[in-house]
């Protein structure tokens, strides 16, 4: 397939990357790479319709470590280091765990020093995300240069969340990561994800995610690249009996978004929640699929995936139910929907359904509108601008959304960057203060944080 | 009492409705409608369906459907033909709608809360920057308006519930209603036209709308009540009475007439127009 082209990423580079690793490593590398050659990068007709990765600029260069300045508007993200953290910026990596945690058994480090861990090496061997699985992953299991591995033992409970943190302001760079975690029995993780870039840059990650019995993970995480940042995630988890995962992500920045999430409730009585934003603007383009597989007997999953969609952004989610055989009494919920916002912009949205067993709960549902001349002439009567009328009618779209996640701090940033999205500025003007049309809420929740401590509202 | 309001009506505002001819899709709907309100005033406008009623409440606050294809509409001498529905609305005009729209995602007070706003503000606000004076202040204010809205709440018999919830989403036909006449007493219009705020209320429904549309309307206010049926006219008592039929006003009068119309029917003022013609 002609679409990805990455021409400055060969099988040398894979020898400069592995100097220093392990020989099954180098020889997993290179037979990931023979695989992304061979990969299409996506066979659906309605990609290229609608999330098309032509004319995607691909010639970024393979990147070693770089001190490339991070720009003062961003300088906020690096100057903030929390004891429980990881901060990437461009090649370079840094990690922070408090003495107690370190204490329990939990670990935290650089995938590719846990790469010569043996549970790690084995496993690679027998990984939730082969490369074999897709083109992305391909990509990045042969060229991966960060990253990180997280291991919970068993019973531990982490209060504090992780925040993992990446700048790239390396121009024509890559920062291609990796990051596996590992939730022992009844263990319980929660992890705050953001990321900026100030340059021309490509981003790939892979996450992994295996939670044993009644382990408990919260995800959230908010993308706000700058506008020429190339990202391409794929995201999986596997779930043990009664263990829970539940992902809040916000997409806001970057040219082109792929990002494809698979839950696997594979142990009975597992469930999962996804809940993604998606807010394009100018000639974005976004690809987000959410599969939710149950494998166990009575599990539940639940997928809610908005988009809102400016000037000529484009979006296409795609999602699947598929309910094996055994799952019995699962229950599942898949929902796409977008709001267009201009003639040009343009969205579809797919969600399937794949049931081969009975006595199940299953339901999707999908739709693309645009706003509608009814609902504006009533807020208008209410003496809002046709502008300010759009603007309640939009951010309200994402609001029940943004309701169910379960993370305060990512709640009130999506809110944030909904609204700077809204009004044409820069994704780092954080310090800008929320709409109005959540006030009561952000004020409300502004109180409850104090309380938790996490607060953490730029 | 009548006269004590007309000596004051130099002060007032006064909704101005010149031959007005309106056609929706193609279609003449209104055909040259005369009409004068003033603050303080209550009119009641009757009549059969179709006869263009919702039509003129529409117009009035200037859905683009509607196509105003002669005549004019003045408040208080501004020739408002031509305004957007936000400037109608920030001049000061109110409308009850028969059929609220669903906004998803914003509650009932917060949406009161931004409109009031705007209003204050001729729409021209823009968010402040988050320095904490202004985030403060923003709180004090907060506070300040929830009172303002409780008081209302309390006046039209509403469960301050409806406070959290989105706007009209999910809402029982009545909620629905309530929830327009909260508004009207929030936003404060001067002048305010209930469309058929009455169809879909049960009888308590309606004492209480009723009830709250008294204790609204005072000399400040000039209302247009639009009615289908003259059971809230038990409950509201109107100024004057005019009855629509096919597009204009057929026949005016006070209050008697309401139970005149309900003792004979429309058509009495139908073959009486027919007769004049």
């Amino acid at each position: 397939m002609q679409e990805l082209v990455l021409q400055n990423f060969s099988s040398d580079k894979i020898g400069e990357l592995s100097r220093e690793e392990p020989m099954w490593l180098r020889k997993y590398r290179e037979h990931s790479f023979k695989l992304f050659q061979k990969l299409p990068l996506e066979k659906s007709e309605l990609f290229k319709n609608y999330a098309s990765a032509q004319g995607v600029q691909t010639d970024f260069d393979f990147t070693k470590e770089t001190d490339a300045k991070i720009p003062e508007e961003l300088r906020f993200v690096v100057e903030d280091k929390p004891e429980f953290c990881i901060h990437q910026t461009n090649g370079n990596a840094e990690f922070r765990i408090p003495q107690e945690l370190k204490e329990k058994g939990v670990i935290l480090e650089n995938i590719r020093e846990a790469v010569n861990r043996d549970i790690v090496r084995e496993y690679f061997q027998n990984r939730l995300l082969p490369s074999s699985e897709e083109k992305t992953v391909a990509f990045n299991n042969a060229f991966f240069n960060c990253g990180f591995f997280l291991y919970v033992p068993d019973n531990v409970e982490i209060g504090m969340p992780l925040r993992n943190s990446l700048v790239i302001s390396a121009e024509n760079s890559s920062v291609i990561s990796q990051n596996v975690i590992m939730l022992g029995v009844e263990a319980k993780l929660t992890l705050i994800e953001e990321s900026y870039s100030s340059a021309k840059s490509l981003f790939s990650n892979v996450t992994e995610a295996l939670l044993d019995k009644g382990a408990k993970a919260r995800v959230g995480g908010v993308q706000s690249f700058g506008r020429d940042t190339v990202s391409f995630l794929n995201r999986k988890a596997l779930l043990q009996n009664d263990s829970s995962i539940t992902w809040s992500t916000g997409f806001f920045g970057g040219s082109f978004t792929l990002s494809k999430l698979e839950n696997m409730m594979h142990g009975n009585g597992s469930s999962t929640q996804d809940f993604e934003a998606v807010f394009g603007s100018s000639s974005q383009r976004f690809d987000i699929t959410s599969n939710l597989t149950h494998i166990g007997k009575a599990t539940s999953g639940r997928v809610m995936a908005k988009g809102i969609f400016k000037d000529s952004s484009k979006g296409l989610f795609k999602g699947m139910i598929s309910i094996m055989e055994k799952a019995k009494g699962a229950s599942a919920y898949l929902a796409e929907h977008a709001i267009l916002l201009s003639k040009d912009a343009r969205c579809d949205a797919i969600p399937g359904l794949e049931i081969k067993t009975n006595d199940v709960k299953a339901t999707h549902s999908a739709s693309v509108a645009q706003v509608s001349e009814e609902q504006l002439f009533y807020l208008m009567s209410r003496g809002f601008t046709e502008n300010e009328a759009k603007r309640l009618i939009v951010l309200g779209f994402f609001e029940p959304l943004i309701r169910l996640m379960p993370l305060n701090e990512i709640k009130i940033r999506i809110k944030s960057l909904s609204e700077l999205k809204w009004h044409n500025k820069p994704l780092t003007q954080l310090s800008e203060t929320a709409s109005r049309i959540w006030e009561e809420e952000i004020v409300e929740e502004e109180k409850r944080d104090i309380f938790e401590g996490h607060y953490k509202y730029r | 009492m009548r006269v004590s309001l007309h000596a004051r009506c130099d002060l007032m505002k006064t909704l101005e409705i010149k031959d007005l001819h309106v056609s929706v899709e193609g279609k003449e709907i209104l055909k040259g409608i005369n009409l004068q309100i003033k603050q303080g005033e209550v009119h009641a406008i009757m009549g059969p369906n179709g006869s263009g009623k919702s039509t003129l409440s529409y117009a009035i606050m200037g859905h683009p459907k509607y196509v105003i294809m002669e005549g004019h509409i003045l408040l208080d001498g501004q020739d408002i033909t031509k305004l957007s529905p936000d400037k109608r609305a920030q001049l000061g005009l109110f409308l009850a709608f028969q059929y609220p729209h669903e906004i998803s995602g914003v509650s009932v007070f917060n949406f009161l809360r931004n409109a009031y706003t705007s209003l204050q503000a001729n729409g021209t606000r823009t968010p402040e920057a988050g320095t904490p004076e202004n985030r403060a202040k923003e709180l004090q204010s907060i506070k300040e308006f929830r009172s303002h809205v409780q008081e209302k709440i309390k006046l039209l018999g509403i469960s301050d519930d409806i406070l959290k919830r989105y706007l009209n989403e999910g809402f029982s036909g009545g909620e629905k209603k309530r929830c327009e006449i909260l508004q009207l007493a929030v936003l404060n219009p001067k002048i305010a036209i209930l469309d058929e705020t009455d169809s879909g209320l049960d009888i308590d429904a309606l004492k209480t709308v009723a009830q709250g549309m008294n204790a609204l309307a005072g000399p400040e206010m000039g209302v247009l009540l639009i009615t289908h049926y003259n059971r809230i006219l038990n409950y509201i008592k109107p100024h004057f009475v005019h009855v629509l039929i096919d597009g204009k006003i057929a026949k005016s009068g006070t209050s008697e007439l309401a139970q005149e119309l309900e003792e004979k029917g429309y058509d009495w003022v139908k073959n009486e127009s027919q007769v004049a013609a």
